[in-house]
C-alpha cells in the first residue's frame, strides 16, 4: 500500500471540500427567509440590487439571491423544472413569457395578496394575470443624425424607412429575439394587410434590405453604432438615450407603425412561478416592485425603464430630464403592444425565427 | 549546412512564426484593447488602466467557483478516468467496445443538451430524495466530471495501450500486490498521458460554458456564464481587463511550474 499516495489523496479531497464551503454535503433548500430572484445581468442586475433588492431587503429582512441569465434560459429551466421552479420570481420578455403562461406555469396574481397591481395601466395588465409588467420600454429607430443630413435623408418617420438605399450596407440589427427587431416586421406585417403578428410576407419584405450586421446582443449593436459602421437600427428607447448621453451624434424616434400608433410599447413581465416554495415573499417583491416609490426609482436608475402604473404622471409631467427618456403619458395610453396569446401563435414564432435566419441573416 | 536544409530550416521557422502568431495575436489585442478607456477601439485612442479597476466583484467570485469546479471536477474524474481506461485495455469482458463507445459519449452530445437532461435530472432527485442538488457547486461538479472523465480516459488509454502487459505481471510474479504493481509500474509508465489528460479536463471544465448555463444559481455561477451575462447588456474593456488577468494569471502559474517541478519532469519526459 503507497501510504504517501493515500495520504496525498486524501489532503487533496480534504482540501475540495473545504473550498467547496460545506457544499459538498447537500443540504435542505433554506428558503424560509430566501427569495429567489432572477433577472437580465449587466447594469440590469446591478440597477435592481440597489433600487428593488436594499430596500426590499431591509423592509422585509429576507436575503435575495440573485441570479442572472435570458429569458430562453429562464423559460427553458421552468419548462424543464416544472412543478419545482428554481426562482420564486423571474423576468421573461415575449414571447417566452407568453410561452410559459400558456403551459400553465405562471401563477395567477391575486390583487388582495397585489394590491399594486390595481395601479397597472390597461396596456401593461397582462391576460389574466398571470405575472404582472414591471417596467415598460419603446421600440424605435436610432439614426446617425450627422450621416443623414450628408445623405440628404430627412429623420425617418416610418419603419420602412430604413429600406432606403441609401442606407444599404449601414443598417444594424439585432436576431429576432429583439422586440425592436418584432416591431419592425410588425409595421411591414400591418402596412401589407397581415396581422401583427404575421410576418411570413413582413419577413420576405425586410430580406431585401443589406444590412451592416446582425448582433447577437445590444451592447453588440451600441458599439457598432457608436463606431460609425451602423448608421440607423431599430432599437429600444432606453439604449438610445444611452447613446444620446454619451455625446454621440444620434436621435431616437418613434416611427410610425401604420395602424394609427407610433413606435413599440413593450414592458418586461415578471411572474411568480408555479410551485414556487416562496411565492408569499414572491408577490410580496412584486408589490413592492409595482409601488410608486420603487417604480420612480427604475425610471431614474442606471438603466432607465418606464413605469407601468399610471399614479406618476403628475410627478413626470414635472420632470421632463426623467419624462423625455421613458414611455409614460400619452405615449402608453394610445400604444401598441404586440402580444401572443395561444400556443399556435408561439409554434408559429419558432417558424419565424427559422425563416428569418434563413432568408434575412442567410 | 547543405543548401537544402537552410531552406528547410528557413521554412520552419516561417511556418512557427506564422502558427504562433495566429494563435498569440488574439491574446495580444485582449491585453492591448483592455487598455482602453471606456469604450472598445483598436487601436485605444487613449491608454487607462481605468478598466482594470472597475472589474465588478462578481467577475473575481466567477474565477473563485470556476477554479473550484475544475479543480474538483478534474479531482473526481482523476480516478474515474483511470479506471475506466484499465477496464477498457486490460479487461476482457463482453461489452467492452461497448464501454469504449460509451465513455465517448458525453463529447459526442451537444453540451447544451446535457446541461437541460441534467438540470432536469437534478429537479427529479431534489424532488424525490428532497436535497437542493439543483443549482448548487455539487451539482455543478458533478455535472462537469461527466464530461471530463472521458478526456482523462481517451489520454491514458494509448498510454496503457503502450506499455506491455508483462511489465505487470512480472510485478506480480515477484510478490507485488495490485496496488503496488500499479502505483509503481503501471502509475509512472502512463504519467505522460495522464498529465495530459489532466490538463485538458482542468481546462476543459474551467472553459465550459453551454453546459454551466443551465447548472449555475445566485452565487455559484462560473466565470464564462459571468462574462456572458456582462457582454449581454455592456460590452466595455472590463471584458477585456479581466480576460488580461486570467491569461497573465496561467502564464504565471506556468511559468512557476517550469521553474520549481519542471513541466518535462511533471509530464514524465525526462525520466531516468
Amino acid at each position: 500500500m503507497d501510504w504517501r499516495l493515500m495520504r496525498r489523496m486524501a489532503i487533496s479531497a480534504a482540501i475540495v471540500v473545504a473550498l467547496t464551503g460545506g457544499d459538498v454535503i447537500v443540504a435542505r433548500a433554506q428558503n424560509g427567509g430566501v427569495l429567489r430572484f432572477g433577472t437580465y445581468g449587466g447594469t440590469m442586475l446591478e440597477g435592481q440590487k440597489i433600487y428593488l433588492g436594499e430596500p426590499f431587503e431591509a423592509l422585509t429582512g429576507a436575503k435575495i439571491q440573485w441570479t442572472a441569465a435570458t429569458e430562453e434560459v429562464f423559460a427553458n429551466k421552468l419548462i424543464a423544472a416544472g412543478k419545482s421552479p428554481a426562482y420564486d420570481v423571474v423576468l421573461l420578455d415575449d414571447p417566452w413569457y407568453s410561452l410559459v403562461r400558456v403551459r400553465g406555469l405562471a401563477s395567477k396574481l391575486d390583487p388582495a395578496k397585489v394590491p399594486n397591481l390595481n395601479k397597472v395601466q390597461k396596456l401593461f395588465r397582462l391576460p389574466e394575470d398571470m405575472g404582472s409588467c414591471l417596467f415598460s420600454f419603446s421600440s424605435g429607430i436610432v439614426y446617425n443624425k450627422n450621416k443623414f443630413a450628408e445623405l440628404g435623408l430627412p429623420p425617418p418617420t416610418r419603419w420602412q424607412d430604413l429600406a432606403s438605399p441609401k442606407l444599404s450596407g449601414h443598417v444594424g440589427t439585432q436576431t429576432l429575439a429583439a422586440t425592436p427587431v418584432k416591431y419592425f416586421l410588425a409595421a411591414y406585417a400591418i402596412q401589407l394587410g397581415d396581422t401583427p403578428t404575421k410576418w411570413d410576407r413582413a419577413i420576405d419584405e425586410v430580406a431585401k434590405i443589406k444590412f451592416q450586421s446582425f448582433s447577437a446582443g445590444i451592447a453588440d449593436l451600441m458599439a457598432k453604432i457608436e463606431a460609425g459602421d451602423v448608421w440607423a437600427a431599430p432599437i429600444v428607447g432606453s439604449r438610445a438615450y444611452a447613446l444620446i448621453e454619451k455625446g454621440l451624434p444620434v436621435e431616437y424616434v418613434l416611427p410610425e407603425n401604420g395602424n394609427g400608433t407610433k413606435g413599440g410599447i413593450s414592458c418586461t413581465p415578471i411572474v411568480v412561478p408555479k410551485g414556487s416554495t416562496n411565492a408569499a415573499l414572491g408577490e410580496k417583491m412584486l408589490n413592492f416592485a409595482l409601488s410608486p416609490d420603487a417604480q420612480l426609482m427604475q425610471a431614474t436608475a442606471i438603466s432607465a425603464y418606464g413605469p407601468v402604473i399610471s399614479t406618476l404622471d403628475p410627478i413626470l409631467e414635472k420632470a421632463p430630464k426623467i419624462a423625455d427618456r421613458i414611455p409614460w403619458g400619452k405615449v402608453v395610453t394610445n400604444g401598441f403592444r404586440l402580444s401572443w396569446d395561444s400556443e399556435a401563435d408561439l409554434d408559429r414564432f419558432s417558424e419565424y425565427v427559422e425563416a428569418w435566419n434563413r432568408k434575412v441573416q442567410k | 549546412m547543405s543548401g537544402s536544409n537552410v531552406v528547410a530550416r528557413t521554412c520552419s521557422i516561417i511556418f512557427l512564426t506564422i502558427v504562433l502568431g495566429f494563435l498569440l495575436t488574439p491574446l495580444l489585442y485582449v491585453a492591448f484593447g483592455s487598455l482602453n478607456a471606456s469604450t472598445l477601439e483598436f487601436p485605444p485612442r487613449t491608454l487607462s488602466i481605468e478598466s482594470y479597476r472597475t472589474i465588478p466583484e462578481a467577475f473575481f467570485d466567477g474565477l473563485r467557483v470556476s477554479l473550484i469546479v475544475a479543480a474538483a471536477a478534474t479531482v473526481l474524474a482523476t480516478p474515474l478516468g483511470v479506471a475506466a481506461a484499465l477496464g477498457i485495455v486490460r479487461g476482457r469482458f463482453g461489452g467492452r467496445e461497448l464501454l469504449n463507445g460509451f465513455l465517448l459519449s458525453p463529447l459526442l452530445l451537444p453540451m447544451l443538451v446535457l446541461g437541460v437532461a441534467l438540470y432536469q435530472f437534478y429537479v427529479v432527485i431534489d424532488r424525490t430524495a428532497d436535497t437542493a442538488i439543483t443549482g448548487s457547486l455539487v451539482g455543478l461538479i458533478l455535472g462537469h466530471t461527466s464530461f471530463c472523465i472521458p478526456y482523462v480516459a481517451r489520454a491514458v488509454i494509448p498510454a496503457l495501450t503502450q506499455m506491455p502487459p508483462s511489465l505487470e505481471e512480472a510485478a506480480h510474479d515477484l510478490g507485488a500486490s495490485t496496488w503496488y504493481a500499479f502505483s509503481r509500474v503501471t502509475l509512472p509508465a502512463i504519467r505522460p498521458g495522464l498529465a495530459g489528460g489532466i490538463a485538458f479536463a482542468f481546462l476543459t471544465s474551467f472553459d465550459n460554458f453551454p453546459m454551466s448555463l443551465f447548472l449555475v444559481e445566485g452565487d455559484n455561477t462560473t466565470l464564462p456564464v459571468v462574462m456572458f451575462q456582462f457582454i449581454q447588456f455592456d460590452l466595455k474593456p472590463t471584458i477585456l481587463a479581466m480576460s488580461t488577468l486570467v491569461i497573465i494569471f496561467s502564464m504565471a502559474a506556468m511559468l512557476f511550474i517550469e521553474k520549481t517541478v519542471g513541466l518535462a519532469s511533471l509530464v514524465g519526459l525526462h525520466e531516468d
